[in-house]
């Protein structure tokens, strides 16, 4: 072994033994990134294959007003089979057994909105009634029936329905949805009757007919979705993977009392800084590694075949994750795992205990974390500017790796000002051991 | 073995200015022989000591460990210095024998020279019952053994121990105390500072007062006796403070 190297590998080796026997570290630096992956897809699964039931999902209760249509006009409505009709008196009964209650609803309105035409009343004082019911889940949406609707439709002249819905929810949203394609179809079918009253058909209004085809298949549009999440899953992980490491052999040793035995050891701080900033950057690589390994096991064996979803299951197992993206992604990780451990070390070598640390840490993980959403926005492509702003890079340059959409020399870029980020970190995070203010700091 | 000249040592604090911790500290310190530094918390012990240790650099003056200088050569300087504080800690998730393994790497002992000492070592200060167990399971009393121990394992000639009972318990302060006049019997030269006059006067051979940063007067107890004209132990100590003597 090369003499100059000595005492930063002794060091190393020793806070390698030493933080791995730390359960914190073991958690951050291997179970956390093993099981993020097979997590977050099992969720995702989930979330898709909840969609698919909501849209195939059964009816959505409908409140007509007023409570005296007939029942030709019902009928009108009973198209649509994901509308249910719910008996205006149960939702008469339901709002005055809550006025009473709760004083905020006005017992005689309800009456009145039952009783008369509601159209008559404002829309800004039956909301809050319609908003309360369509809360409690009594009904999902409410469709005003115009009184005059088949005098007007009769006479060739229009009107309009009101319907009512918080579309902040989503299956009210989704009985308004309905609403409209019904609204939609029986105007269509109006139109229709009228024009061939008058002897035209369809085409007289749509001369042209516009169809849209996405060529895409599927595969791309997922594997899209997760070039877009992974890059910033894996800087995240990388920096909560070398964070506890990092405190724990520097602002550690100072709680500890342990930083003077070993500023008095016959060793310099040079090998000091270069031993510890060594370990933390074999955690950060190591969790790296945990995590890519348990990203390609999770794609590979699909935690997804647990969604329902057909094209969750194609996505997945098509993602590229070949073996040259995965050298590519992990080349494209090593500068930024050495200015992640440069500027933890120095971060924790400038705090007095563990916590102060921490408290240092925070707001480094968040500036890393909002950057790191850039790869998250679709349609931002890297270019020279951007490929030298840190952690953007990285993120940018992760997802068209990932993607293949990759220019080898903006990739080369992003690897060369990371890399000299990197030894500029490095480099301070070295002569912060040489300075008794930090090391003595009390 | 030891000798310091003229040392001066500041610092910069936000609300004091500049405090001269270390102002003109001269002493000196021979094999078999134990220094005593007795001062009052900030009369620049610790600082003194730091600079000893080439964990502070001086602002002026010079060190000279065994005939090396420290600031020329801080590393075979430490090579040549156990050093220990009451506040010493060890590290909490390795064993007595994996601590004395790192640190005697790091003063480059081969294998063979580091598993002789362990054993002796072990042997000595009683160790083996916990040598194999985690730090973070063992006494305060098997802690501060094994900090002993750490201190030792590069066989230094020199020895720097800052309060070194500070905070113990009664035996514990004992198994210091007499780890003290061991290293003694053993021809190691011994830098003690210290706030208790008794601890002085029982184990230094000599005793320099420290107070604002300089020695105030150097001499054995008997010495201090003589000049003072006092007896009590804490009375010719406070004497000194107040400069009456001086």
């Amino acid at each position: 072994m090369n003499s100059r190297w000595t005492g930063a590998i002794i060091v190393f080796l020793k806070e390698l033994k030493d933080i791995l026997r730390d359960r914190r570290t073991i958690m951050s630096m291997v179970l956390v990134p093993m099981l993020v992956y097979p997590l977050i897809s099992v969720g995702f699964g989930a979330i898709i294959a909840s969609q698919i039931e909501r849209t195939q999902a059964a009816q959505q209760t409908v409140l007509v007003l007023p409570a005296g249509i007939s029942a030709s006009e019902y009928a009108m409505l009973g198209g649509m089979d994901k509308i249910k009709f719910i008996p205006p008196d149960t939702v008469h009964a339901f709002l005055s057994a809550e006025a009473a209650r709760d004083t905020s609803l006005n017992a005689s309105l309800i009456g009145k909105l039952f009783t008369e035409d509601p159209a008559a009343i404002p829309d800004s004082i039956k909301a809050p009634l319609y908003f309360h019911a369509i809360k409690a889940g009594v009904v999902r949406a409410v469709v005003e029936w115009p009184s005059s609707l088949a005098a007007r439709l009769g006479s060739g002249d229009s009107t309009v329905i009101n319907t009512y819905a918080d579309e902040t929810d989503l299956k009210s949203q989704t009985a308004s949805d309905n609403l409209h394609d019904w609204a939609v179809h029986v105007r269509d079918s109006i139109v229709v009757t009228r024009l061939a009253a008058v002897g035209m058909n369809r085409a007289t209004i749509h001369p042209i007919v516009h169809k849209r085809v996405d060529v895409a298949p599927a595969t791309k549009k997922s594997g899209f979705l997760l070039a877009m999440m992974l890059p910033y899953m894996m800087v995240i992980l990388m920096l909560t993977g070398g964070m506890y490491p990092a405190l724990d052999i520097t602002a550690g040793e100072k709680e500890r009392n342990t930083l003077e035995t070993l500023l008095v050891a016959p060793v310099s701080r040079w090998h000091l800084a270069v031993g510890k900033f060594l370990t933390v950057f074999v955690a950060g690589i190591v969790t790296m590694l945990m995590s890519m390994t348990s990203m390609v096991l999770t794609f590979k064996f699909g935690a997804f075949s647990f969604s329902r979803g057909d094209d969750v299951a194609a996505m997945t197992r098509s993602f590229s994750m070949s073996p040259t993206t995965l050298v590519w992604v992990a080349l494209l990780m090593i500068p930024m795992a050495v200015l992640f451990a440069s500027i933890l070390i120095t971060i924790g070598i400038s705090a007095r205990s563990y916590k102060e640390g921490q408290s240092y840490a925070t707001p480094m993980l968040m500036a890393c974390i909002f950057p790191a959403m850039i790869s998250l926005v679709p349609g931002i492509q890297l270019n020279p500017s951007l490929a030298f702003i840190p952690v953007v890079n990285m993120c940018l340059a992760l997802k068209e790796v990932l993607l293949g959409t990759q220019n080898p020399a903006m990739i080369g870029l992003v690897f060369l000002s990371t890399a000299i980020y990197a030894a500029f970190a490095l480099f301070i995070a070295t002569r912060m051991f040489q300075r008794e203010s930090v090391l003595f700091r009390t | 073995m030891i000798n310091v000249q003229a040392l001066h040592k500041s610092f910069r604090d936000k609300k004091r200015g500049e405090i001269r911790a270390v102002d003109g500290v001269e002493f000196s310190c021979k094999a078999g022989e134990i220094y005593g530094l007795l001062g009052l918390n900030g009369a620049g012990k610790t600082t003194t000591l730091r600079l000893l240790a080439t964990m502070l650099q001086p602002d002026s003056g010079s060190i000279t460990v065994g005939g090396i200088d420290a600031s020329q050569h801080p590393e075979k300087v430490r090579s040549q210095i156990g050093f220990l504080t009451g506040a010493t800690g060890l590290y909490w998730r390795l064993t007595p024998r994996e601590i004395l393994a790192y640190f005697g790497r790091l003063s480059g002992l081969t294998g063979e020279v580091i598993k002789q000492r362990t054993d002796d070592l072990i042997r000595r200060l009683d160790m083996s019952e916990f040598a194999d167990r985690r730090v973070d399971k063992l006494s305060s009393g098997q802690k501060q053994r094994a900090s002993i121990a750490r201190t030792l394992i590069h066989d230094p000639p020199v020895l720097i121990l800052d309060e070194p009972t500070i905070g113990l318990d009664v035996i514990t302060s004992r198994a210091i105390v007499q780890f003290i006049a061991d290293a003694k019997t053993r021809g190691k030269c011994v830098i003690l500072s210290t706030h208790i006059m008794h601890e002085a006067a029982k184990l230094c051979d000599r005793i320099g007062i420290i107070h604002t940063g300089r020695i105030r007067a150097t001499g054995t107890l008997e010495d201090f006796r003589h000049r003072t004209g006092k007896t009590d132990l804490d009375d010719i100590f406070v004497t000194f403070l107040e400069g009456e003597a001086a």
